[in-house]
């Protein structure tokens, strides 16, 4: 399957969001996802299928002003 | 001490987490400066991950509260969008609301600010609105449930202070019970004294004290001059006058003699 991760296409194993999640090595708590744009509660990441040509954006604290 | 969104703040001033050197050097600061409240950002993490990581840590270490910001973003979706995933990376309701409309001022949508700010307080939100000094604008944002705004006073980055003081003045004048705060293009503590003299609740910087030669020092100087201003508009400055006054007494002026006196000796 093939995602935009973060502005990159990737191609990843069929996974639900909290499968990718794992996958990509992100295990702390320190981030959240949205998914073609809309926010995906930390809840909802297990049950959330992906598919072909989703946009996943990952974030996390940075500097601000 | 006073009173933000529900919370007892010690300090007037909120800093931002930017533009400083080094995590080390961002943390001496902002202990300088005294805050209370320090504002962050949501980013991808790419090749920098180990840098935001240790950034990040650096600002916990702090236990300061936080209020995320929604930089970049252009549009009401992106900002709701990233509202919402701060709260939940960040575990507060506060927001920094930006939504950008030109990007060489770095000027707010404000049509785009009062739409998101609609639905940002509808889902719970304490927003801290990025806005222009315009007071119809700000009267919608109230309308729309704003109870702070952050009005800028030049545009972000510059340092340039008050670009247009009488409308910052318009705004404390007519919006008298909302909570503002100053946001965006103070340069100097004298331009943070003078907002503050104005009746602003606060001010928000960064750029004016990571981008300072020596960014502890100026920490420490805004946050004198927040408290001198703020300390002078509670005392209550005296009505400037257009002739000139003497404050030594007049009464017991040495050499002085009356004009009678005066001819009386000189026929």
């Amino acid at each position: 399957m093939q995602l935009i991760i973060n502005g990159e296409s990737t191609d990843v194993p069929e996974l639900s969001l909290a499968e990718l999640l794992d996958y990509l090595g992100h295990t702390d708590q320190w981030f959240a996802v949205a998914v073609d744009g809309a926010h995906i509660p930390r809840p909802f990441w297990s049950e959330t299928k992906l598919s072909n040509f989703q946009s996943i954006e990952i974030l996390s604290p940075m500097q601000g002003g | 001490m006073w009173n933000v969104a529900g919370q007892v703040l010690q300090s007037r001033m909120l800093v931002g987490s930017a533009l400083y050197d080094s995590p080390s050097l961002m943390q001496e600061a902002l202990v300088a400066s005294g805050s209370d409240v320090v504002t962050v950002s949501l980013r991808r993490q790419g090749s920098n991950a180990k840098s935001a990581e240790g950034f990040w840590q650096y600002l916990r270490d702090l236990k300061l509260r936080i209020l995320p910001n929604t930089a970049g973003c252009r549009t009401e979706q992106e900002a709701v969008t990233t509202a919402n995933l701060a709260r939940e990376v960040f575990g507060t309701n506060w927001i920094k609301v930006e939504v950008i409309g030109d990007d060489y001022t770095l000027h707010p949508d404000p049509f785009q600010l009062v739409s998101t700010v609609k639905i940002l307080c509808h889902q719970g939100f304490e927003v801290f609105p990025y806005c222009t000094s315009d007071l119809v604008i700000a009267q919608r944002l109230v309308d729309a449930g704003c109870k702070i705004l952050m009005p800028l006073a030049s545009p972000i980055g510059t340092g340039l202070g008050i670009s247009d003081l009488r409308a910052l003045e318009t705004l404390r004048t007519r919006l008298t019970d909302l909570t503002l705060i100053v946001d965006a293009g103070l340069g100097k503590p004298s331009h943070a004294t003078q907002v503050m003299e104005l009746g602003y609740d606060g001010v928000l910087l960064n750029s004016a004290i990571a981008l300072a030669d020596d960014p502890v020092k100026m920490a420490s100087a805004f946050r004198n001059a927040v408290q001198s201003g703020r300390l002078a508009y509670e005392a209550g400055p005296m009505i400037p006058r257009q002739v000139a006054s003497a404050s030594t007494p007049v009464i017991g002026t040495p050499f002085w003699q009356q004009p009678l006196a005066t001819a009386v000796r000189e026929k």
